[in-house]
């Protein structure tokens, strides 16, 4: 992927960057708002990575702009402000996601990577497949080797979530944001617990398993491990 | 009321007996001025001259001066009043008389008879009828008086106190309003002009700016720390992460514990700000009308799998869905809020153990966690409330204690209370909201 990062913290800029370098993406980056503007009109990136508070020119305004001239790339905000409130702005301004300083770099990997699987045809998709499990989003069914699986309604959420962004590393946080709409840190592993459940309707009994666990991360569902 | 018609009758009362008096002392002054001219020419010109100036006078019909002449054997010798021929014994001595000058009426006089040195009697006196006249006229002016003013004053009365109230409902909306997340909310106050209210006023505006500065500076000191620090808690973060990937054996270990103790510090740090930024009441600018009794049922049907997995029995006693369970508030901190509570019971609940969430929908609405865990003793159930708390006998487990101040702090931005209570065994931890209705009322 193709990602601007506008971040005027150079260190915090460049390690943002080669990860993401390592991570096999292009990274770009611009130290201050107006210049960030300018490179994200004028070049084609997959996602956008910017800082709320910048010199020149904030965070939230690039989004707005971009959005106001029909822009749709992906952006992901990072901010210092955790206020409740902050996180509702930055997705009214036309933010995709929204991650808290200070973060985990596999965190904002996650997120970006998310991000830019937004824009393939999957979310729309009334089917999704992964290997031989297939999940119908009409009819609310869901399959595995051409035998029923029966989900609770939350479970079938779970299973779409990781579904949709298959080969992609979900974080905890982002499940219990997409699936539970939560934005919270909890002390037990309460996320963990209903992965577990889902893995005994759909990996229990199967020769190779689905959802994979990546440590210090998250989960990911694929057919590799 | 009663006080104003005591003030006004009194008021009224003593003018009316001030003025009958000096009509009286007028009155009696001018019998007596009469007495001594009418003794002075007797005594200059004698008893027949006398009687002729009485005689003038009676032709003269001078009305309200009544004269009585008695010659020394005591007859009645000059008179302008009928019904009258005895002399009085005992002069000289003020008398009362009714008498009937024009022969139609009998009015009330007032006279005073003397003897003269001849020892004939002379007594002068006035009719008291114009007296009465005016005490008649007095007492209806009065009575018109009193009216009016007890009118006014009722009038007035209430025009004052409606206004007062006006303006002590006036100071109690902005107050709330203040309360209510509105920081510059201030009270009309007149610089000149005005009455006591707009002194009040005024001093309770120099409060409420000088709260607002607090408050502002508050939040601006948060935000400062909170970008002060995220930033190089960012770096740290980056740093180890890096390290952690070029790193091998027990440098990796080591650097991994570094970075989990980061990541517990960021979640204690995450939390300190939410909790500041709870208190300061700014996310009351953002409230709306959330259902509880679905937040609640997210939020058990999130950990309902925690305790089926610990092996706590849980249940969740929902309202009636008929009963509106709503409230004015941020849905995103009463979740978790609510959250926070049955994390807390997850935690703190031995397996075999049993949770309980109940979500009571009445005025105000409840919505109680109740476990079987340790509980926690009265003497320090008001410290957990407060930020860093955590009690010794749970220092084993993970977390920070601040999740029940959290929890308090997000009560008191909606209205209500956090109590703590004995479960026997166990805790019960009670959230009480006000509810749309009574904020409405």
């Amino acid at each position: 992927m193709r990602i601007l990062i506008i971040e005027d913290d150079a260190r915090t800029a460049e390690h943002v960057a080669r990860g993401l370098s390592e991570a096999g993406h292009l990274a770009t980056r611009a130290a201050d708002g107006t210049t960030g503007l300018a490179m994200a009109g004028a070049e084609e990136f997959d996602a956008i990575v910017v800082d709320r508070m910048l010199p020149g020119r904030d965070g939230l305004s690039i989004v707005e702009i971009l959005r106001a001239s029909g822009n749709h790339v992906p952006v992901l905000v990072l901010s210092a402000l955790a206020d409740v409130g902050h996180r509702v702005e930055g997705l009214k301004a036309g933010a995709d996601d929204y991650l808290v300083k200070p973060y985990a770099f596999s965190e904002l990997l996650a997120r970006v990577e998310a991000l830019g699987r937004r824009r393939e045809p999957t979310a729309t998709e009334t089917t999704l497949q992964v290997a031989d499990l297939i999940l119908d989003r009409l009819a609310r069914t869901c399959a595995r080797g051409g035998r029923s699986l029966s989900l609770q309604p939350r479970e079938f959420k779970l299973l779409e979530c990781l579904m949709q962004h298959a080969g992609q590393v979900l974080t905890r946080t982002m499940l219990l944001e997409k699936v539970w709409d939560y934005q919270f840190d909890p002390h037990t592993n309460v996320v963990d617990v209903h992965i577990a459940r889902l893995r005994q309707k759909v990996d229990r009994g199967y020769d190779r398993p689905l959802i994979h666990t990546v440590r210090g991360s998250g989960y990911r569902l694929s057919l590799d491990p | 009321m009663g006080l104003l018609l005591v003030t006004l009758g009194a008021a009224l009362g003593t003018v009316k007996v001030l003025a009958e008096r000096s009509i009286e002392a007028e009155t009696a002054s001018t019998i007596l001025v009469e007495v001594a001219a009418l003794s002075d020419l007797q005594a200059r010109d004698g008893l027949e001259a006398l009687r002729a100036e009485i005689a003038r006078r009676r032709e003269q019909r001078l009305g309200g001066t009544l004269y009585l002449l008695f010659d020394p054997a005591g007859e009645l010798i000059e008179s302008n009043v009928t019904g009258w021929s005895e002399p009085v014994p005992g002069t000289p001595l003020w008398l009362p008389l009714r008498v009937t000058p024009t022969g139609e009426r009998e009015i009330r006089a007032r006279a005073y008879a003397v003897g003269l040195d001849d020892g004939s009697q002379l007594i002068v006196g006035r009719t008291l009828d114009a007296q009465e006249a005016f005490a008649r006229a007095l007492n209806r002016s009065l009575l018109v008086a009193f009216t009016g003013a007890l009118v006014i004053g009722l009038a007035g009365g209430i025009l004052l106190a409606r206004r007062t109230e006006r303006r002590v409902e006036q100071m109690s909306d902005v107050i709330d309003a203040v309360r209510g997340g509105s920081l510059d909310a201030r009270l009309p106050a007149r610089t000149t002009g005005g009455d006591e209210f707009d002194r009040l006023s005024a001093r309770i505006n120099r409060l409420l700016e000088e709260s607002e500065a607090l408050i502002r500076g508050m939040r601006q000191v948060t935000d400062d720390v909170a970008h002060d620090l995220r930033t190089p808690l960012q770096r740290l973060h980056t740093r180890l992460e890096e390290a952690l990937s070029h790193a091998e054996g027990q440098v990796y270990d080591e650097i991994e514990a570094a970075l989990e103790d980061l990541d517990r510090l960021l979640r204690l740090f995450r939390t300190v700000l939410l909790i500041t930024n709870t208190e300061s009441g700014a996310p009351k600018q953002s409230f709306q009308e959330v259902d509880v009794a679905a937040i609640a049922q997210d939020a058990a049907e999130l950990y309902e799998a925690v305790f089926e997995e610990r092996g706590i029995g849980f249940e969740h006693a929902a309202p009636n869905p008929q009963h509106r369970a709503r409230v004015r508030g941020n849905a995103a901190l009463l979740a978790q809020a609510i959250a926070n509570l049955l994390d807390n019971a997850a935690k703190y609940t031995p397996t075999g153990g049993s949770v309980r969430l109940t979500v009571g929908v009445g005025e105000p609405m409840v919505i109680e966690v109740r476990d079987t865990g340790p509980g926690i003793p009265g003497a320090r159930r008001s410290e957990v409330l407060r930020r860093f708390t955590r009690l010794d006998a749970a220092r084993e487990t993970p977390g920070h204690g601040l999740g029940l101040a959290l929890v308090n702090a997000v009560a008191k931005l909606h209205g209500g209370e956090l109590e703590l209570d004995d479960a026997a065994p166990g805790l019960a931890v009670r959230l009480t909201l006000p509810t749309l209705a009574a904020k409405a009322a």
